[in-house]
């Protein structure tokens, strides 16, 4: 039976087909072009990228017109270093790449090498080329072996992982293409902008990115902001105390909705909780949990309940070396230095009892999704991406285009069997694994947990079947579990993590062989070792392709078929046979609370029995669509988040662009001017009202007011007196003082130091406020969802509150700025030593405190960097406690000319 | 001038002690009540005292410059402390001093010379706070005598703590 849209296909072929076809005409010419490049010395080739440098950027030649040329040379440069010829589906997939798309490529067909083609055409514009990978090893390995080809084309290539030196950062992020993970690169765009000049920021722009395993990035993490945070005060005692409580909750006591992974008290389990609280002593007497001094421990005790009730032990998290530590739920994998926010982390740390980290705040953030927006160009490569199509589109603007294989797939996938009961599913299982066990057929088992990873495990055990568990507790030999999988009758349960970037090769690992026989007996000759092993390997190879290849068991479906699929590409890499099946019950998570009724009904039309398994296209259908109703339901989560972020996204986008242009700028006395004069309008504005008399001005106000926010004794009363004065001459008189009081300033620092002032007073001052700004912004979005209770959209009225709150930052940051320039002023002789004295003083005293613990560390690096021009809040915070008794009309000892009570002994 | 006689309990010399100005030297007086705009109404206020004194001797011969340093501080007793009112007050006054046997003087100008000037810092303080739409504040009376010998005390036992320890 063919539909209309089947008959259509049939005829017209798929857009994907139309895509595929459009760039075949360009495979064709770089093939035609292949036997140009191969008659090239290799200084010739090398030759030919300077050529193409000056060509692009010195003749304004577009990347397309380059691109068979440049990818014909790149193909050539690849076989002389490494001896491999790309295919023309890789040629493909580097053009798709090149043109901004997602090439799906399946697992095994070479997609590191791909990713060459356009990073090799796209360097060529001398603007840097990221090649983003999953993790660092990947990163590592990827740049050292693909930088051969790099090198054999005359390109530097740098590569960027965690805890390397600014310098080292800097020339990996120098080079024309430099590989790193998703997180280094968005951990140094915000490092970068919380640096205080341009020669310290270590990115150069963001040209062209082609992303690896683009799905697990941008779609997995994109709902995982990056978080450079700092640590605020201990209450760890206080997270001790709430978890003693929460066990006593019964059943009543709370509301949980796995649906939404809630957890909420009832009535009865607020009031159980308020008398438990007040006869523990946490709530204070006569206080009710309802009232608003209350907030903490509401805080506590609900993050308390949601550690006990949403996360489960080796679950969500496993217990190690007396930390907490997250799992991904999409992997499997440890999340190590992973922190849930928001004190959950703490709460999980209290119950399990290890040690309690102190909460951090947020320096800086920002999420994958808007760090991969900055890019002019991206482009990502993965084995599943069709599933996401629509939201790669809509978000990142990236199409998705299907490559071919080299060689077609040669995997059976079966139709998924579904038992009523999970007891039934698991005997199942164990005979299917037994079978193909039997025959020799390697078995990759895959599982959503760890704990059902280890329970499958048991039963295996039981069943007498050896096998290999693959999950985060055996991270350490993940590698030689990988490489084992493919072995003849090898049966290997796995949480969905099983080794991306690794293949599962038919037969076994030869390099992982080859090593073990080498270390059993060193004095074997590494060549004779290596011919007996390929000569074995081949041989288990063939018996393990007669068995079928590698058999996928999935024992449950994901909350996204892209997952699904990727567990099922584990097998028939390559063109090589296997076989993929899943087996599910009624009683599995997915199908409990997402599965419809109607999958109930067609199961009992069907007439199930007992220990038997139903086998049915419709049934597939039903279990699709529950999937795809998770799927929409997790984008429209990362929607509504990336809604939410993008608000805060154009404002760290305008503060961000604003500190890089300050760092810029060499002369800065024109925006710190604009800012005074901005000032002075609030100012007059705030003290005197527009077409008032002068009788009516707040003289007195104004006068404190200017003389604390711009350093001026102004004679107001006097000008207030005279003839025909007004607001513009006002204006005029304040905004003429404090130019000459600047230039005054100016001349006295000389003109250089004031530059170089300037500039660290406002970064310094933008970093602050921008901090706060984050956190209030972390505030308002934590609250602003109740205002839909009120009818009201809470993302416009986020908008408009961030809008609000984004001016006034801006305005008191002008204010900020502007009154601790007028506070700055060159030191006497007398105060530099006096300055020098206590700065001596201080790290002697440093110094002897820590002298028990550890050696004195380096005075120059311990203290804070002394600036014997500056004074004020710049020249290290001065401590008021020090001064002891000073006089309420004496000038403040801070230095800055105005007086004690007007100043640090300011009365609010 | 010595009598005739020359009789030796003629000999010890009149003291002689006159102020010749008196003044104040320096005030602050901060509202914070109306600053702030806090409500005055019926709240109970905690009023602290400081008096710190100093005397130096000034360039013309036997004149010396005292100089009573008031420090009073008003706060809201209950509820959240916040400061009423700061009042700083330096009252000086220049005194001719003659005849004062050498190890008599410092006791002298720092007991018997703000005694002198106390009166006037006592109505200063209630007319300034009075002025301050405060119910006005008469300080009581210091009795300088006691404050000498707390604060001879004080340096004495700062003197032990500050030798160091064998």
């Amino acid at each position: 039976m063919l539909g209309l849209g089947t008959l259509a296909r049939k005829i017209f072929g798929t857009p994907n087909d139309r895509k595929v076809k459009s760039v075949r005409s360009l495979v064709a010419r770089i093939n035609d072009l292949e036997p140009e490049f191969q008659a090239l010395s290799d200084e010739g080739i090398k030759q030919k990228t300077a050529e193409f440098q000056r060509r692009v950027q010195e003749g304004g030649e577009s990347l397309d017109d380059l691109l068979p040329e440049a990818f014909a040379n790149c193909r050539e440069g690849a076989r002389r270093a490494l001896g491999l010829r790309a295919f023309d589906v890789q040629l493909m997939g580097g053009i798709f790449l090149h043109q901004g798309n997602i090439a799906e490529m399946k697992t095994g067909e070479g997609k590191t090498l791909v990713a060459t083609f356009p990073a090799y055409l796209n360097a060529l514009a001398g603007k840097g080329v990221h090649v983003v990978t999953v993790n660092d090893y990947l990163a590592k390995r990827d740049a050292e072996w693909m930088g051969k080809v790099y090198a054999q084309l005359g390109l530097a290539t740098g590569v960027v992982y965690p805890f390397q030196s600014d310098e080292e950062k800097k020339a990996a992020y120098a080079a024309d293409i430099t590989y790193a993970t998703n997180n280094e690169l968005g951990f140094d765009y915000l490092r970068d902008n919380m640096k205080a000049s341009k020669e310290e920021m270590r990115q150069r722009g963001h040209f062209f990115a082609i992303v690896d395993e683009v799905d697990s990035i941008l779609i997995d993490e994109a709902r995982t902001p990056l978080i450079i945070s700092g640590p605020s005060q201990d209450r760890s005692d206080l997270y001790t105390k709430v978890d003693k409580l929460i066990p006593e909750l019964v059943e009543e006591h709370y509301k949980l909705d796995e649906k939404t992974r809630n957890v909420t008290f009832t009535e009865e389990g607020n009031e159980f909780l308020e008398k438990r609280l007040l006869e523990t002593g946490l709530l204070p007497e006569g206080q009710s949990l309802y009232d608003p001094e209350s907030t903490t421990i509401v805080h506590h005790v609900n993050q308390g309940l949601r550690a006990h009730k949403l996360f489960n032990r080796d679950q969500q998290y496993i217990v190690r070396d007396d930390e907490i530590m997250l799992i991904d739920e999409f992997t499997g994998r440890m999340m190590r230095g992973r922190r849930l926010s928001d004190g959950l982390h703490q709460a999980i740390e209290a119950k399990e009892g290890v040690s309690i980290q102190p909460e951090n705040v947020t320096l800086a953030s920002v999420t994958f999704q808007n760090y991969f927006r900055l890019y002019e160009k991206l482009g990502g490569m993965t084995g599943t991406a069709a599933t996401e199509a629509e939201e790669f589109m809509e978000i990142y603007g990236l199409g998705v285009v299907e490559v071919p294989t080299n060689r077609p797939v040669a995997r059976a996938d079966e139709h998924d069997a579904v038992y009523r009961t999970a007891r039934e599913k698991h005997d199942g299982i164990v005979a299917s694994i037994k079978d193909a066990h039997e025959r020799g057929q390697p078995i990759l088992v895959g599982t959503t947990s760890i704990d059902k990873s280890e329970a499958l495990s048991d039963l295996l055990k039981a069943a007498g079947i050896p096998h290999n568990v693959l999950n985060a507790r055996q991270h350490e030999q993940e590698a030689q579990i990988v490489a084992d999988a493919g072995k003849l009758g090898a049966v290997t349960i796995a949480t969905n993590m099983a080794g991306r970037g690794t293949d599962i090769q038919l037969g076994g690992n030869v390099e992982m062989k080859v090593m073990q026989a080498l270390a059993a007996d060193p004095t074997a000759h590494p060549d004779e070792v290596r011919a007996r092993i390929e000569a074995e390997h081949a041989e288990e190879k063939e018996r393990v392709k007669e068995a079928g290849g590698l058999f996928v068991l999935g024992t449950e479906r994901h909350e996204s078929r892209r997952i699904d699929n990727q567990l099922r590409g584990r097998s028939g890499r390559q063109g090589d046979p296997g076989r993929s099946a899943f087996f599910l019950s009624l009683e599995d998570d997915l199908m409990r609370i997402f599965g419809s009724d109607r999958l109930d009904k067609v199961l009992s039309t069907l007439g199930m029995k007992e220990g038997e398994a139903i086998v049915h296209p419709w049934v597939n259908k039903s279990l699709e669509k529950a999937q795809a109703k998770v799927e929409a339901r997790n984008f429209d989560i990362r929607k509504q988040l990336l809604k939410f972020d993008d608000v805060m996204n154009d404002q760290r986008k305008a503060i961000f662009s604003q500190r890089l242009e300050i760092m810029e700028t060499e002369d800065l006395s024109e925006i710190a001017q604009d800012m005074r004069y901005q000032v002075i309008d609030d100012l007059i504005d705030q003290h005197m009202p527009p077409r008032s008399y002068a009788d009516q001005w707040d003289i007195e106000g104004m006068h404190r007011a200017v003389q604390d926010k711009l350093g001026l004794d102004a004679p107001l009363a006097k000008w207030a007196q005279e003839e025909g004065v007004d607001l513009d001459v006002v204006r005029e008189r304040l905004c003429e003082a404090s130019d000459r009081q600047m230039t005054e300033k100016a001349e006295a620092f000389g003109p250089e130091t004031m530059r170089s002032i300037e500039k660290q007073i406002l970064l310094q001052t933008i970093d602050a406020k921008w901090r706060e700004h984050l956190l209030t912004l972390e505030h308002l979005r934590s609250v602003v969802g109740f205002r839909g209770y009120a009818q009201r959209d809470p993302l416009s009225e986020y908008k408009t509150e961030a809008f609000a709150l984004f001016e006034s930052m801006l305005n008191s940051l002008r204010q900020d700025v502007t009154q601790k320039l007028a506070q700055v002023r060159p030191l006497s002789e007398e105060e530099q030593q006096a300055m020098m004295r206590q700065f001596l003083d201080q790290q002697r005293a440093a110094a002897a405190a820590e002298a028990p613990v550890a050696p004195a560390p380096q005075p120059a690096a311990a203290a804070p960097q002394p600036t014997p021009e500056l004074v004020g809040a710049e020249a290290g915070e001065p401590d008021p406690a020090a001064w002891g008794n000073v006089a309420r009309n004496d000038p403040c000892p801070c230095g800055s000319g105005l007086k004690y009570k007007h100043c640090h002994g300011r009365l609010d | 001038m010595t009598d005739a006689n020359g009789a030796p309990a003629e000999a010890a010399p009149q003291i002689r002690m006159q102020v010749l100005a008196q003044y104040v030297r320096d005030m602050s007086f901060e509202n914070m009540v109306a600053q702030k705009g806090l409500q005055g109404g019926d709240v109970q206020p905690d009023i602290q005292v400081q008096v710190s004194l100093d005397a130096r001797k000034r360039s013309v011969e036997h004149q010396y410059e005292v100089i009573t340093k008031f420090k009073v501080t008003s706060k809201n007793k209950s509820g959240s402390a916040e400061t009423l009112f700061l009042l700083e007050l330096d009252y000086g006054g220049i005194f001719h001093v003659e005849n004062v046997p050498e190890d008599q003087l410092h006791p002298f100008l720092l007991i018997e010379c703000p005694r002198l000037l106390f009166p006037f810092v006592r109505r200063i303080i209630s007319d300034v706070t009075r002025d301050g739409g405060f119910p006005p504040l008469n300080v009581d009376t210091v009795d300088f005598l006691a404050l000498y010998r707390m604060e001879l005390a004080r340096r004495a036992e700062a003197q032990k703590a500050a030798q160091p320890v064998q």
